[in-house]
C-alpha cells in the first residue's frame, strides 16, 4: 500500500516514514505543500498524512486542492495547535481524521488502519473470508486458526486485493501500490508473490482465493460474511 | 483648508461661515426693501398733502390762479427741491411754482400720467419723486375744467435717510454675524471638549498612566466609551491570561524536567520514567496551548450558534464514522453567542468530542437563548457518564494543569476556563440518555 507523508519537519517526517516502511507501507515523502500537490495529483496513494502547517501551500489548501481534482484517498491531518478551528477547517477541506501533535506513532498507526478500513468499507479490524481471517490492524493472516507466515510484500499484495475484493486488479496497479518508483516493472515478481500467496492461503488448492483474469490481472474472489 | 475639513470643529465653523452670510444677507435685503417702501409711503403722503394745500390755495376764474406767495415756502424758492405744476388735459402746463424755474417743464409735462378724475399717481422719475392728482374744477356758468396737480420732490433727502439706514443695518448685521461665529466657535470648543478629553484619556491609556476611561462622559459618547472599556478590559484579561499561561507552563514543566534530571540514567526503569514524564509534559503543553488560543473575547460580536454546531456535527460524524454515532441537534433559530466564534467552536468542540468519544451511539446537543437572554447549551451522551470523583476535580478552579489527567480532563478543563472567562458556568449532570450531561450557561 502506498502512503504519502507531507511534513516539513525533516526529523518527524523521517520517523514517520521509517515507522510505516517497517509496517510494510510504500512510503513517499514531501517536505512542502507544492511538492505534495504535484505528487498527490500524479501518483495513486492509498492514504496521505498531512501536516497542516506547511510551507508554500498550507495543508488545508493542499487537501482542498486534491479533493477538487477528485483525489479521494483518505487523508489524516496532523495539527500542532490542536484547536477546533484548525481541526474543523481541515475536516471541512476534505480530511478524514486528525491527530494532534505531539503524538505516539502507534496512535497514528491506529488512525491509519481505521481510515483504511473505512476506505475499504469495513467497520471491523478483522475480516473473515471462509477459513481465512485477516487482522488488518495486527497485519496477521490465519487459516483455520493457524497463523500464516507472510512477508511484508505478500501481506501487502493480499491486503490490496482484499481491499478491492471482487474487482480485477492489473499488475500495473498492484505494482504502483506496492512498490516504490524505482521498482523494475518488467520483472515477474508480482507473479511470484501471487504464486506464493496462493500456496500459503490455499495449500490444498480447493479455495482458489485469488483468480487470474487472463490479460487483465487478478481478483480476490472470496467474500466476507454480509458482502 | 484640508486641516479645517479634517476636524469636526473646522467643518462646523466652515458650514456656519458659509450659511450665515446667506441668512443674514436675505434678512438684510428684506429689511432694506421694507424700509425703502416705508420711506416711499411717507413721501407719497407728504406730497399728497402738498397737492391738497395747493388745491386749497388755487382759484379758477377763466384762468387758473394761485397766490404769488404760497404757504409752503419751498415752492417760492427757486431750485428748493420741492416743485409744483398744474397742467390741463393736453399736458400743457398752466401754472408752475416759482421753485420750478430751473426745471425743464416741457420735457417733464410729456411724462405726466393720464389719469381719470380723482385718480392719484406716485412715481419715482430719475432723481425726483412725482405725485399727481387729477381733479375737475367747476367753473362759473356750469363748465368743468380738468386739471392735473403734480408735486415733485428731489429724492436726495430720502436717499440720504436710506443710506444712513443701510449703513446701520450693515453694521448690525455684520456685527451679529461675527458675534454668532465667535459664539459658535465657543460652543464648539465647549461641546467638543469631551472628545478632546477622550483623546487625552486614550493617550493616557497608551502611555500606561490610566487603565480605562472614566464614566464622566456625555450620554452620546457613553456607548463608545463603554465599548472601549469593554475592549480594554478583555484585552487586559487576554494579556493576563497569556502571562499566566506562560507562567503556568514554565512552572508546570519544571516538575517533570526535575524528575528526569534527578533520575539516574543507569536505572532499569529510566526509559519508562522519561516516557511518563514526557507524556505529562505533552499534556501540560496541550492544555496550556488550548487555553492560550481560546478566550480572545470579541464581546461585541453576535455569533449564531446553529451554524457552529452544524460544522462540528459534520466534522465529528466524519471522525467517528466507524463508531456510527448519531448527533442530534435541538437549537432554536434565534440562539446566539455573544463573543468570539473561535471560543464557541472550542467550547462546543471539546464537549461534543468528549460526548462522541465516551458516548455509545447517541449524542444530543441543545441550545437556546442568547442575545439579551442567558445562553443555555447542553451536550449529552449515552455513555457511562463522568465518575463523581472526577467531576469535582474538573470543576475545581485553579487546579494546576500538570495535575490533570488525559481524556476528559484537558478538553473539559479548557471548556470550564472558557465558560468562566465569559462569566458563565459549566455543570456536570446525568443525562436522560444515560451518560453525561454537560450544561453550559452564559449570561
Amino acid at each position: 500500500m502506498r502512503m504519502l507523508i507531507v511534513e516539513d519537519e525533516a526529523r518527524l517526517r523521517l520517523q514517520l516514514a521509517r515507522y510505516f516502511t517497517a509496517q510494510g507501507w510504500v512510503v513517499e515523502e514531501a517536505a512542502d505543500g507544492r511538492e505534495a500537490l504535484y505528487m498527490g495529483s500524479e501518483h495513486p496513494y492509498d492514504i496521505a498524512i498531512v501536516d497542516l502547517g506547511l510551507p508554500e501551500i498550507s495543508g488545508i489548501e493542499l487537501i482542498a486542492n486534491w479533493r477538487e481534482n477528485k483525489r479521494e484517498f483518505p487523508v489524516l491531518v496532523l495539527t500542532a495547535r490542536g484547536d477546533w478551528q484548525d481541526k474543523v477547517e481541515g475536516l471541512e477541506a476534505g480530511a478524514d481524521d486528525y491527530v494532534t501533535k505531539p503524538f505516539h506513532l502507534e496512535e497514528i498507526h491506529a488512525r491509519v488502519n481505521a481510515l483504511q478500513r473505512r476506505a475499504a468499507g469495513r467497520s471491523q479490524r478483522c475480516g473473515d473470508y471462509g477459513p481465512i481471517r485477516i487482522d488488518f490492524s495486527a497485519r496477521v493472516v490465519t487459516r483455520a486458526g493457524e497463523t500464516l507466515d507472510l512477508t511484508n510484500y505478500e501481506y501487502n499484495t493480499l491486503e490490496y486485493l482484499v481491499h478491492r475484493a471482487g474487482e480485477v486488479i492489473s499488475k500495473t496497479e498492484l505494482t504502483e501500490h506496492l512498490y516504490d518508483q524505482d521498482f523494475d516493472r518488467d520483472s515477474n515478481v508480482i507473479e511470484v508473490f501471487i504464486g506464493r500467496l496462493r500456496k500459503k492461503l490455499d495449500p490444498d488448492n480447493d479455495l482458489k482465493p485469488i483468480k487470474t483474469v487472463r490479460g487483465a490481472g487478478y481478483r480476490f474472489s472470496l467474500k466476507a460474511p454480509g458482502q | 483648508m484640508r486641516i479645517a475639513v479634517n476636524s469636526l470643529a473646522g467643518r462646523l465653523l466652515l458650514a456656519s461661515a458659509l450659511l450665515l452670510p446667506l441668512f443674514l444677507g436675505a434678512t438684510g435685503l428684506y429689511l432694506d426693501r421694507s424700509h425703502r417702501l416705508s420711506i416711499e409711503a411717507a413721501e407719497t403722503e407728504r406730497l399728497q398733502l402738498q397737492v391738497l394745500t395747493l388745491l386749497a390755495e388755487a382759484e379758477f376764474d377763466q384762468t387758473l390762479w394761485l397766490p404769488d406767495e404760497l404757504l409752503e415756502r419751498r415752492f417760492n424758492q427757486p431750485n428748493s427741491g420741492l416743485y409744483a405744476l398744474v397742467s390741463d388735459v393736453n399736458k400743457q402746463v398752466l401754472w408752475s411754482s416759482p421753485s420750478a424755474l430751473t426745471l425743464e417743464l416741457e420735457n417733464l409735462s410729456l411724462k405726466l400720467p393720464n389719469l381719470s378724475v380723482g385718480e392719484r399717481d406716485f412715481v419715482r422719475r430719475d432723481s425726483l419723486f412725482q405725485f399727481s392728482y387729477q381733479v375737475i374744477w367747476a367753473v362759473e356758468g356750469g363748465g368743468e375744467v380738468p386739471l392735473l396737480f403734480t408735486v415733485l420732490e428731489t429724492v436726495g433727502p430720502a436717499q440720504a435717510q436710506l443710506g444712513i439706514y443701510r449703513r446701520g443695518l450693515l453694521f448690525w448685521l455684520g456685527g451679529s454675524a461675527l458675534l454668532l461665529i465667535v459664539c459658535q466657535a465657543l460652543i464648539l470648543f465647549w461641546g467638543l471638549r469631551p472628545l478632546r478629553k477622550l483623546a487625552g484619556d486614550i493617550t493616557d491609556i497608551e502611555s500606561g498612566v490610566a487603565e480605562g476611561l472614566a464614566d464622566a462622559y456625555p450620554q452620546e459618547l457613553q456607548a463608545v466609551t463603554n465599548s472601549l472599556n469593554t475592549l480594554l478590559q478583555s484585552e487586559r484579561k487576554r494579556r493576563e491570561r497569556a502571562r499566566n499561561t506562560l507562567s503556568d507552563l514554565a512552572h508546570s514543566l519544571k516538575t517533570p524536567l526535575a524528575v528526569i534530571r534527578s533520575a539516574d540514567p543507569g536505572e532499569q526503569d529510566y526509559g519508562q520514567l522519561v516516557q511518563e514524564q514526557t507524556q505529562r509534559m505533552e499534556q501540560i503543553v496541550a492544555y496550556q496551548l488550548q487555553r492560550a488560543v481560546s478566550g480572545s473575547h470579541k464581546l461585541l460580536q453576535m455569533v449564531a450558534v446553529a451554524p457552529v454546531v452544524k460544522r462540528l456535527q459534520r466534522s465529528l460524524l466524519k471522525v467517528y464514522a466507524d463508531k456510527g454515532v448519531a448527533i442530534e441537534l435541538e437549537i432554536t433559530a434565534d440562539c446566539v453567542f455573544r463573543g468570539d466564534e473561535r471560543d464557541l467552536l472550542e467550547l462546543l468542540g471539546s464537549l461534543m468530542d468528549n460526548a462522541c468519544k465516551y458516548g455509545r451511539r447517541q449524542v444530543r446537543v441543545t441550545a437556546a437563548g442568547g442575545g439579551t437572554q442567558p445562553l443555555l447549551m447542553t451536550v449529552e451522551d449515552d455513555g457511562d457518564g463522568i465518575p463523581l470523583q472526577l467531576r469535582t476535580a474538573i470543576l475545581k478552579r485553579g487546579t494546576r494543569a500538570d495535575s490533570r489527567q488525559s481524556g476528559h480532563g484537558i478538553g473539559l478543563a479548557v471548556a470550564v476556563d472558557l465558560a468562566e472567562s465569559y462569566l458563565g458556568s459549566l455543570q456536570l449532570a446525568e443525562s436522560a440518555l444515560g451518560g453525561a450531561c454537560l450544561r453550559v450557561e452564559l449570561p
